[in-house]
């Protein structure tokens, strides 16, 4: 008698399983927040300009003053761009969500 | 080969003159024309003896050397908005006249000489957008012109409404006897005013000359009218 | 009647002067007005405002004098306030500014004072004051004329209308004797009085010594003169032409040096012949006036009457024909016969003092030594191309109107002469055109601005900067020659806050953007994804051809699939921590605001008032 064997088989393999989309408009959108956040920050490190008018020799007030305009920038700058940064990643992962999630093991029965 | 190119322009100067020259020449008015030649163009022996004609300012506005009336002679302001009657010992002060386009124009007249009785200066003053809005400010104008408080008195016509105040300064204040009038004229058919100070300086013989003298200040007034918004602007519409 | 409040000092009169020249709507000249205030007294305006313009005004419709002002009504009853306050602009365009020099250098035509007048009633009157009008000098509240250019104007209606309470002004242009001859009947008979020859010859008046009428115009105007206070700065060039004869300065005069580069113009002025500096004058304004209106052929145009375009199709023989007897050439005639001969006499009055004109400009360092030279020899020039112009362009007239054809030979040659002259005409404009020459006009003109006579009357303790007023610290803010612009200090204190709102506003609107875009999103995709992984799980026979591409034998079934590592758990799509971030910024900016603002305070004594300015700003214009 011949027996027809049964071979049962694992198989690993890495599949997309939702189609491609172009999340590019997404980016787009959350990028004019970005650019407005930006725009804000000039227009409201601008104000501090120009109130101190500096002769030749700046003295400590002045200085301190200048200090505190740097930090300022700064500040701004930090956050402007950890948002900017933040919203490309995240939108990087959406992306990968769909384009990539082709992770997937299965159990295979071959003869 | 020159020659050629001569003729073949001569050619076309006449073909081109034949249709272009202009057709309003001055010089080749014809004779009748002539005979109404602006004093301006005419020569000095033509013009009458008296100092509106000597002036050549003042003979630029006259418009003729016949007579409206017995010493005076026609004047049309440069504006063409109005025309009076300008008498013949007048001379147009010609530094303080001024014209703006067709807005504005500043005729001051002097009348008289060194041994005249009684000498005069007129003011006239049109200005295209006057109205009747305008009448108390002018009118007030008018007086701290003079320096005194006056009463108006309004006569409409057809075409033009009067205010007109005479006035008289207290003898003792000048050497003179001065006195004359103020008037408002506004145009009724359009936008358009003209203000008037006439002032006498009476020097000599006063009681029986001013009297007259008012008289024919007041006469003279009735020869200002306008030129423009009127129909019959070439006749004499007074 | 008592005096004014609002405006008492020479500093907020001239910034409001300033302001007028700024065209504002109303809304926004009501807030200058009370920004302007509160930077220079430390308080609040005490006084509703109430604007009139000359272009609201009814009786001034179909004005064409040119005259342009704004009236300001200032009331308070609680603080017993009420004052009126004229700031007439003179002119509206340059032409019309031309037209007022012009007309002010030969003292007549005294169209815009009496409009000056006209509205100055009808604000009164549409502010409901009562008032005679034939007694101006009896109303009850103070009606002040402020003005620069104007000068002229306001104080010809003071004089004879007796229109304002007071006259102030700033580099003003002066009273005219001439002028008011013609105009103020009350002088006029004071004139003929010592001059009978007056009475019936007007223009004798300009052979009367000049230095008894002026006395006499100063006596005359004495009481008034009481009432007229005046800035003028030596390097305006206005006052420069202030020693033209007829013009003669009237009122409380205080003289400012407002620059150190020069001596200013009037030495170099006063010995040129009148009728020179005239000229001058009025050459340069024609010019600035052509230039507006563009290009060379333009400025040609405009000063010759001679068009360009024209002039050039005498370009060869049948161009030069067809030209010759176009009516483009007929219609050029007027303007060139009106314009040209003026113009001739204008350069011919330069040329003929131009050693003195350029040596004394060269003198007072206005112009080096090869300028002098260059500019001597360019008027020369011009004068010579532009006598060649009117002899080649009279005889071309005179023989198209008179001979016809056969003169045709000669004037193509004229004509030639008339298009080279004009090409030369324009390289010489082109060399007075030059950027050095435009420096130096710009300097001059820069003598009449008002900023440069506001920052030397601030005596070290204010300055200005394009309207901003600038203070120096008490203490010297530690260092040397530090000025705090206080006008900018303000903005920010009251602008920042606005800035910061809107940056909230604007975080907020990211938040739901991210909640749609993203977070709504990442769930909807996330459950497609496990709706499907569900699907594979269930149904793994039905997913044996996805299989068998993975397969290295043929697939008979496929008994299970299990998907592993379910990425959606690794995302992070929560912007938490930025949004934080960003709203602490803005609560950073509030305290920097403030910190920036002690720091400011700090710099002064409390005498300075600038926690007052900064609390009082708030106030006003915070929202």
């Amino acid at each position: 008698m011949i027996d027809t064997e049964m071979v049962t088989r694992t198989v690993s393999f890495t599949e997309q399983l939702l189609p491609s989309e172009d999340l590019n408009h997404k980016i787009e959108i959350l990028n004019k927040h970005v650019d407005a956040l930006n725009e804000n920050s000039m227009k409201f490190i601008q104000l501090f300009y120009n109130i101190i008018i500096n002769g030749e020799q700046k003295g400590e007030i002045v200085e301190a003053m200048e200090g505190l305009m740097k930090e300022l920038q700064t500040q701004h700058s930090m956050y402007n761009n950890a948002l900017g940064k933040k919203i490309e990643s995240s939108l990087i992962n959406l992306i990968q969500l769909s384009k990539k999630t082709r992770l997937k093991k299965c159990r295979q029965s071959t003869m | 080969m020159r020659l050629k190119l001569v003729l073949v322009f001569i050619a076309i100067i006449i073909v081109l003159g034949g249709c272009q020259m202009p057709n309003k020449n001055p010089s080749t008015q014809t004779e009748g024309e002539q005979e109404e030649l602006k004093p301006a163009d005419m020569d000095d022996e033509d013009l009458p003896d008296v100092r509106a004609f000597k002036d050549e300012f003042t003979r630029g506005f006259l418009q003729s050397t016949e007579e409206t009336r017995p010493g005076y002679y026609p004047f049309s302001s440069a504006t063409g908005a109005y025309k009076m009657d300008f008498p013949a010992e007048g001379k147009i002060g010609e530094k303080s006249y001024n014209i703006k386009n067709k807005s504005y124009e500043g005729v001051s007249i002097g009348v008289g000489n060194e041994q005249s009785d009684i000498t005069h200066t007129i003011k006239v003053k049109y200005y295209n957008h006057l109205s009747d809005e305008l009448k108390e400010s002018r009118l007030g104008q008018m007086e701290s012109n003079i320096g005194m408080d006056l009463e108006f008195e309004e006569k409409t016509s057809e075409n033009q409404t009067l205010y007109l105040a005479p006035y008289q300064h207290a003898e003792e204040e000048y050497n003179k006897d001065i006195y004359g009038f103020a008037a408002l004229i506004l145009n009724e058919k359009k936008l358009g005013g003209i203000q008037i100070i006439y002032t006498s300086h009476c020097a000599n013989n006063c009681g029986e000359l001013k009297e007259m003298d008012m008289k024919q200040a007041q006469e003279w007034l009735k020869s200002v009218s306008f030129l423009e918004g009127l129909k019959d602007s070439d006749g004499n519409a007074r | 009647m008592q005096d004014e409040q609002i405006f008492i000092t020479k500093e907020l009169r001239m910034r409001l002067i300033q302001l007028e020249y700024k065209n504002l709507p109303e809304e926004q000249l009501i807030q200058e007005i009370e920004r302007i205030y509160l930077e220079e007294t430390g308080e609040l305006l005490p006084a509703e405002v109430n604007v009139y313009t000359s272009s609201e005004s009814s009786k001034l419709k179909e004005d064409s004098s040119g005259y342009d002002g704004t009236a300001l009504l200032f009331s308070s009853e609680d603080n017993n306030i009420d004052e009126v306050y004229i700031i007439s602009q003179g002119s509206q365009g340059i032409v019309d500014w031309s037209y007022n020099i012009e007309s002010m250098l030969a003292g007549k035509n005294y169209s815009q004072a009496e409009a000056t007048h006209d509205f100055t009633v009808d604000a009164l009157e549409e502010f409901g004051i009562t008032f005679n009008e034939n007694e101006m000098d009896q109303v009850e509240i103070p009606v002040v004329g402020l003005h620069s250019l104007a000068h002229n104007n306001n104080i010809t209606s003071y004089l004879l209308y007796d229109t304002f309470s007071k006259v102030y002004s700033v580099n003003g242009a002066q009273t005219n004797y001439y002028q008011l001859f013609d105009a103020d009947g009350k002088f006029e008979k004071r004139l003929k009085d010592e001059f009978p020859v007056l009475e019936y010859d007007l223009d004798a008046i300009y052979s009367l010594p000049p230095a008894d009428i002026e006395a006499i115009a100063k006596d005359f105007y004495a009481d008034k003169a009481k009432n007229i206070y005046q800035d003028i700065s030596i390097h305006d060039p206005l006052y420069a032409i202030s020693g033209v004869r007829g013009f003669f300065t009237l009122g409380n005069v205080t003289p400012h040096k407002t620059s150190d580069n020069h001596q200013g113009l009037r030495r170099v002025a006063d010995k040129i012949p009148d009728d020179a500096v005239v000229a001058l004058q009025k050459l340069a304004i024609d010019y600035t006036v052509a230039k507006e209106n563009g290009s060379m052929e333009d400025i040609i145009k405009d000063l010759t009457g001679v068009d360009m375009a024209v002039v050039e199709q005498f370009d060869g023989l049948w161009g030069s024909a067809k030209t010759y007897f176009g009516s483009d050439f007929t219609e050029m005639v007027p303007g060139v016969n009106e314009k040209l001969p003026g113009l001739i006499e204008n350069v011919q009055l330069i040329t003929g003092n131009a050693e003195v004109i350029f040596d004394e400009l060269m003198g007072a360092t206005y112009i080096t030594k090869n300028q002098r030279d260059e500019l001597v020899e360019v008027f020369t020039e011009i004068e010579k191309e532009l006598l060649l112009i009117q002899e080649s362009f009279a005889s071309i007239e005179f023989n198209r109107s008179t001979k016809g054809i056969s003169a045709i030979g000669s004037d193509l040659s004229n004509a030639g002469k008339l298009y080279s002259a004009i090409q030369r005409l324009t390289d010489l404009f082109g060399q007075l055109n030059k950027e050095e020459y435009q420096d130096i006009l710009d300097m001059i003109v820069a003598g009449h601005s008002i900023g440069e006579m506001i920052n030397a009357i601030g005596e070290g303790e204010k300055s200005y900067l394009n309207g901003d007023l600038l203070m120096a610290p008490s203490n010297g803010g530690g260092g040397k020659d530090i000025w705090v612009n206080i006008s900018a200090a303000l903005r920010m204190y009251t602008e920042g806050k606005v800035v910061l709102e809107e940056r909230t506003e604007e975080i907020t609107r990211l938040v739901t953007t991210i909640g749609e875009e993203v977070t709504q999103f990442f769930k909807h995709e996330k459950k497609r994804l496990l709706d499907k992984i569900n699907d594979i799980e269930q149904n793994p026979s039905a997913y044996s051809g996805m299989v068998q591409e993975y397969a290295t034998s043929t697939v008979k079934g496929v008994e299970r699939i299990t998907v592993y590592d379910v990425i959606t758990s690794k995302l992070n799509a929560d912007h938490d921590s930025e949004i934080r971030l960003l709203n602490m910024s803005v609560t950073d900016g509030y305290t920097f605001i403030e910190k920036y603002r002690k720091a400011i305070e700090d710099m002064f004594d409390e005498e300075a008032k600038i926690a007052e300015r900064f609390n009082l700003a708030e106030v006003v214009f915070g929202d």
